[in-house]
């Protein structure tokens, strides 16, 4: 992977939900290169720190979703995308598939998740 | 047998024959007892010689024709007397005539002064007391009930022979009396006498005819006997033309024959007897070529007789034939004329025929007038418009316009009719047009409706109630989807709840030192993620309630054993597919939980191992969940209890008897759980 760094942003609206994720990724021996509660914000710490993983919640503050953020660092930044998700709707499921996500994850996450999809997506760069 | 046309042309005329001969045969005895009576001047000069006759004859003339009138009309016991007296009288003479003895009944009532030279005045001559024991005979058995044909021929014989011995005595007179008396003594008759028998016989013929219609008919003995009394006449006197004209009967008796030929048959008979009369007896008197010539007009006659008979029976037969067919063709007719009556008018559909140019109604059957509301009479005259609903009547006009014009053949309709009430009722109509043969003109215009009213209304109401039952359907549905929402929002609610849940705990745990509160904060995070699990399942599911337990247990076993990382600990999941509900799926997970995460802390001491997870179908609608290791086991099997009082145990006792389970733990060669639960009921 080109010019991306080896770490993780955290996306996700809820801080202790962010939080929780922070501890997971930093157990795992992984730096957090930011956590984002809005699509904007995300982008722009994506590009700024180009990490490797990005961890996307779908639901985000603002207009923008998960996935409007995930388009938008695929093509600027190419980080791999880990949707973290809730929600097992179809029709949610569908709308992550227009993007490339790398996995799909639901909350609760357990460590063991966490840990081997994170360790995946690391491992594909 | 059938009667003959003849029979049947002339059976109304032969009661007035019978009775105008028993009138003639009365007049006649009185006119002769007159004559004998009244010795007027003028009747002597007169009438003397043409009505002499005995007085006998003269009385049993008169009882003759009383009896024959009785027998036509009055009563046939009557009949029987007036025959029996004649037949009687005739009898007594005839034995008198044999024997030469005297029985009395020559001068009967009247002493005969007339004949001075007779030997025995008064008495009849053979052929007369003959021909009035016949006519005696027949008319007393005319009317009795004597049905066999032996009797109608005897009867009809008799009449005959009184017709026969008639003919006999005129014949005589035609040759001259003295002559015939000298051809015999038996043919000795008056001449009115012989006159009397022709027409007695006559009318007991007729008689005959009329008292057996069907089965009387001239026998074949009737024209043999002809010939034979015309060939004696014939024989007997030397004219020729006289005796051969008494023929033209035979001829005429062809008639009564079914074949017109006949008339030639017997044309040809006589001819042979005239030919076998003049070699039987070549006359000397007369010039032969004279006598030759009597006989040829004699056969011509006879033969043009024989051609008119033929023609007219050949005329009668085509006749009868064509008015015969006629007959019968008007029977076809009539029957196919009833037969159309019949299904027309009983015709369970309705019925209309109606002019094709006007529309006006000519017939309608019962069915049509009783849908309508009329009596089937009240429709005709009217016009199918006039009955038919205003909306409706425009897009029939023209489908009846294109059958009139011949563009279709015939139209079927659903449409409205006029009651009689003014109600509409809804009538599907078939209607066409039926035309000339000769010139494809309209000809009449055939309707056939079925009342669909019920029908119809059923229809709507169908249609009605189906709308009514889609939008109730939408409505549930809408409900459903919003309830479905609503699920999956509340699912997602938990879940993020539950995630926040164990980032506080693992907050917490950072927090922390001590390695065994770490350890009891990570089963609080195992017994969240249990909970988080099911709701996961939950809104994967399609209907929000139910779902596999197989695919959960295997993630949720699998999930577990990370706390088993860098130790070698193995774990089999064999689940049989159940579809459970959260109240089942949320104290079963959590009793895994449970379980497996007890022998992942006190089972391997040495760190390698294998755990079993096995769910499946027991006896009786129950399931089994056990949890086995390999491991060390407790000292000593505890049985329907965990053995250690901490969290677990109490959890797992707890959720046991939430399910209603049975819980056995043996712990011989590692520690197998067994919980023995009844199977959820299927949301």
């Amino acid at each position: 992977m080109n010019g991306l760094s080896r770490s993780v942003l955290i996306v996700d609206d809820e801080v202790l939900i962010a939080l929780g994720f922070r501890i997971q990724i930093e157990d795992m021996g992984l730096p957090i290169c930011g956590t984002a509660a809005t699509s904007d914000q995300a982008v722009s710490l994506a590009q700024k720190h180009r990490p490797a993983v990005v961890l996307m919640d779908l639901r985000l503050k603002g207009d923008r979703d998960g996935v409007d953020a995930a388009m938008a660092i695929h093509e600027t930044v190419g980080s791999k995308v880990i949707f973290v998700t809730g929600s097992r709707e179809p029709a949610t499921i569908q709308r992550i598939h227009t993007d490339h996500p790398f996995a799909l994850l639901f909350k609760p996450v357990s460590d063991r998740e966490m840990e081997s999809t994170v360790a995946a997506a690391m491992a594909s760069g | 047998m059938r009667p003959s046309n003849l029979q049947i042309a002339w059976s109304h005329a032969l009661p007035h024959i019978v009775l105008g001969a028993a009138i003639f045969v009365v007049c006649l005895g009185f006119a002769m007892i007159a004559a004998r009576l009244g010795r007027a001047t003028w009747l002597d000069a007169y009438l003397t010689s043409v009505l002499y006759a005995k007085t006998n004859t003269a009385l049993l003339f008169i009882a003759c024709g009383l009896g024959l009138a009785a027998a036509l009309t009055i009563s046939r016991r009557f009949a029987l007397l007036a025959g029996g007296l004649v037949a009687a009288v005739g009898a007594a003479m005839i034995v008198e005539h044999l024997t030469g003895v005297s029985l009395g009944v020559d001068e009967l009532l009247v002493r005969d002064l007339r004949s001075p030279h007779n030997p025995y005045p008064g008495r009849m001559s053979p052929n007369t007391t003959l021909a009035f024991l016949c006519a005696g005979l027949c008319i007393a058995g005319i009317k009795q009930s004597w049905r066999k044909s032996w009797q109608i021929g005897a009867l009809e014989l008799l009449a005959f022979l009184v017709v026969a011995l008639g003919i006999e005595g005129m014949l005589a007179h035609v040759d001259g009396i003295e002559r015939a008396y000298r051809w015999s003594d038996y043919a000795r008759m008056a001449l009115p006498t012989s006159v009397g028998f022709l027409v007695l016989g006559t009318g007991l013929m007729a008689l005959g005819l009329q008292t057996f219609p069907c089965t009387a008919r001239i026998p074949l003995w009737a024209p043999a006997l002809l010939c034979f009394t015309v060939l004696m006449g014939d024989i007997a006197t030397p004219r020729g033309v006289a005796a051969g004209i008494a023929y033209i009967p035979l001829i005429f008796c062809s008639l009564w024959f079914t074949r017109p030929s006949t008339a030639f048959i017997f044309a040809g008979i006589a001819t042979g007897l005239t030919i076998l009369a003049f070699f039987a007896k070549v006359p000397t008197a007369i010039a032969a070529e004279i006598f030759i010539a009597n006989r040829v007009i004699t056969m011509g006659a006879l033969w043009f007789t024989a051609v008119l008979v033929y023609l007219r029976r050949k005329t009668e037969i085509a006749l009868t034939e064509a008015l015969d067919q006629r007959a019968s063709a008007q029977k076809d007719l009539a029957k196919r004329e009833e037969v159309f009556r019949v299904t027309f008018d009983a015709a369970t559909v309705g019925k209309v025929q109606s002019d094709p140019e006007t529309g006006r109604i000519i017939r309608a059957n019962r069915a049509f007038a009783d849908m309508l509301g009329y009596e089937p009479d009240e429709l005709v005259g009217r016009t199918g418009w006039e009955l038919t609903w205003p909306d409706d009547v425009d897009i029939e006009k023209s489908d009846y316009k294109r059958v009139l014009g011949g563009e279709i053949h015939a139209y079927v309709r659903e449409k409205r009719y006029i009651r009689k009430d003014g109600t509409p009722i809804w009538g599907r109509v078939s209607a066409t047009i039926a035309r000339l043969p000769e010139n494809g003109q309209p000809n009449i215009a055939v309707a056939v409706v079925e009342d669909i009213d019920e029908r119809y209304k059923f229809e709507v109401a169908l249609q009605a109630a189906k709308h009514d039952l889609e939008g109730v359907v939408v409505e549930r549905t809408t409900a459903l989807e919003q309830r479905d929402l609503l699920l999956r929002e509340v699912y997602h609610r938990v879940k993020n709840n539950l995630q926040i849940i164990d980032s506080l705990v693992l907050m917490q745990i950072r927090q922390l030192a001590d390695e065994d509160a770490k350890y009891a904060l990570q089963s609080l995070r195992s017994r969240v993620y249990a909970l988080g699990l099911v709701h996961q399942q939950l809104m994967g599911s399609d209907d929000l309630q139910t779902f596999n337990i197989a695919p959960f247990l295997e993630q949720l076993s699998n999930n577990l054993m990370r706390a088993s990382a860098g130790r070698n600990i193995s774990l089999s999941v064999q689940a049989i597919p159940l579809n459970v509900g959260l109240d089942f799926a949320i104290p079963l997970g959590l009793l895994v939980t449970e379980l497996i995460t007890n022998s992942l802390k006190h089972a391997f001491p040495n760190g390698t191992g294998a755990i079993e997870v096995t769910l499946a179908q027991s006896g009786a609608g129950n399931i089994d969940l056990v949890v086995a290791d390999n491991g060390k086991g407790y000292p000593g099997a505890v049985i329907g209890s965990c053995q250690r009082k901490g969290l677990g145990s109490s959890i797992i006792d707890g959720l046991v008897a939430q399910l209603e389970g049975t819980l056995l733990v043996e712990s011989a060669h590692g520690t197998r759980t067994e919980i023995c639960l009844a199977a959820p009921l299927r949301a």
